[in-house]
């Protein structure tokens, strides 16, 4: 949309604080991923975590995440009966663009890590 | 010179306030911090909910709906559930082969705590905490 603004006929000052201007919204948006991703093998914010989706080794939708605990996350999958998982936060391999990998495949999260 | 006065005592309020927020922020982190450290298998808003319930209300007869989720290689579920039914007199029933589900009552943190003490092979207690006893359906 800011795009549009940029007009031929501008002066070169006015075009920079529009690129300023649209370089901080990028940056912005990008931000908050990089703050939950880790940091020397450890994620910073779990809290962050939360409403992020969740995925097995494997590539397959486990869930989102609906509470971050002590040592595990709850991860909640479907929207009137919920399967809940409780995975320990060690099995969280990285975190991708607000998306969360596990060191696991589905048959082992499923084994191992649904308790409801 | 009276506007001046005004914005002045807006200001020091202002800074007031901000302090007090800070100061109450920081004191409900370290007591979470606290709860997470003290109670790392249970539920932290079960245990909150709990800590609320019995701290406010002296008559608060402990009823929660609990939750109990043991490792995924437990191998005799059933006789955490004889356990249980010794314990509390009440009949749980058996989800995805790990979790047992049961009303309790009289369920404060301090039983929380023995429970847990009790049995070390407890993964995880989640539940929900009710204000008035409900029907032992209720989630």
């Amino acid at each position: 949309m800011s795009l549009l603004v940029v007009e031929r006929n501008m002066t070169s000052n006015k075009k920079i604080i529009i690129l300023c201007f649209l370089f901080k919204s990028v940056k912005s948006n990008i931000l908050p991923f990089d703050i939950m991703e880790r940091e020397n093998n450890e994620i910073s914010d779990w809290q962050g975590l939360v409403n992020k989706p969740v995925y097995s080794n494997d590539a397959q939708e486990i869930g989102i995440v609906t509470a971050i605990q002590p040592q595990h996350i709850v991860v909640s999958y479907g929207p009137i009966t919920t399967d809940k998982y409780l995975i320990p936060k060690s099995s969280v391999k990285n975190v991708e663009r607000g998306i969360i990998y596990l060191n696991e495949d589905t048959k082992f999260v499923e084994d191992n890590y649904r308790f409801e | 010179m009276e506007k001046s006065s005004i914005n002045n005592q807006s200001e020091s309020s202002t800074s007031t306030s901000t302090t007090s927020s800070s100061k109450l922020k920081t004191a409900y982190e370290t007591f979470l911090q606290e709860a997470a450290t003290l109670f790392p298998k249970v539920d932290q808003k079960l245990l909150l909910n709990i800590l609320q319930f019995q701290t406010s209300y002296q008559d608060w007869e402990g009823s929660v709906m609990l939750k109990i989720i043991y490792p995924a290689t437990i191998s005799d579920i059933d006789a955490k559930k004889d356990w249980i039914y010794r314990k509390y007199q009440r009949v749980s029933t058996i989800e995805e082969n790990r979790t047992l589900r049961f009303k309790a009552i009289r369920m404060y943190i301090e039983e929380m705590e023995k429970l847990l003490k009790e049995d070390p092979t407890i993964e995880y207690i989640t539940g929900s905490a009710t204000m008035t006893p409900s029907d032992a359906y209720a989630t």
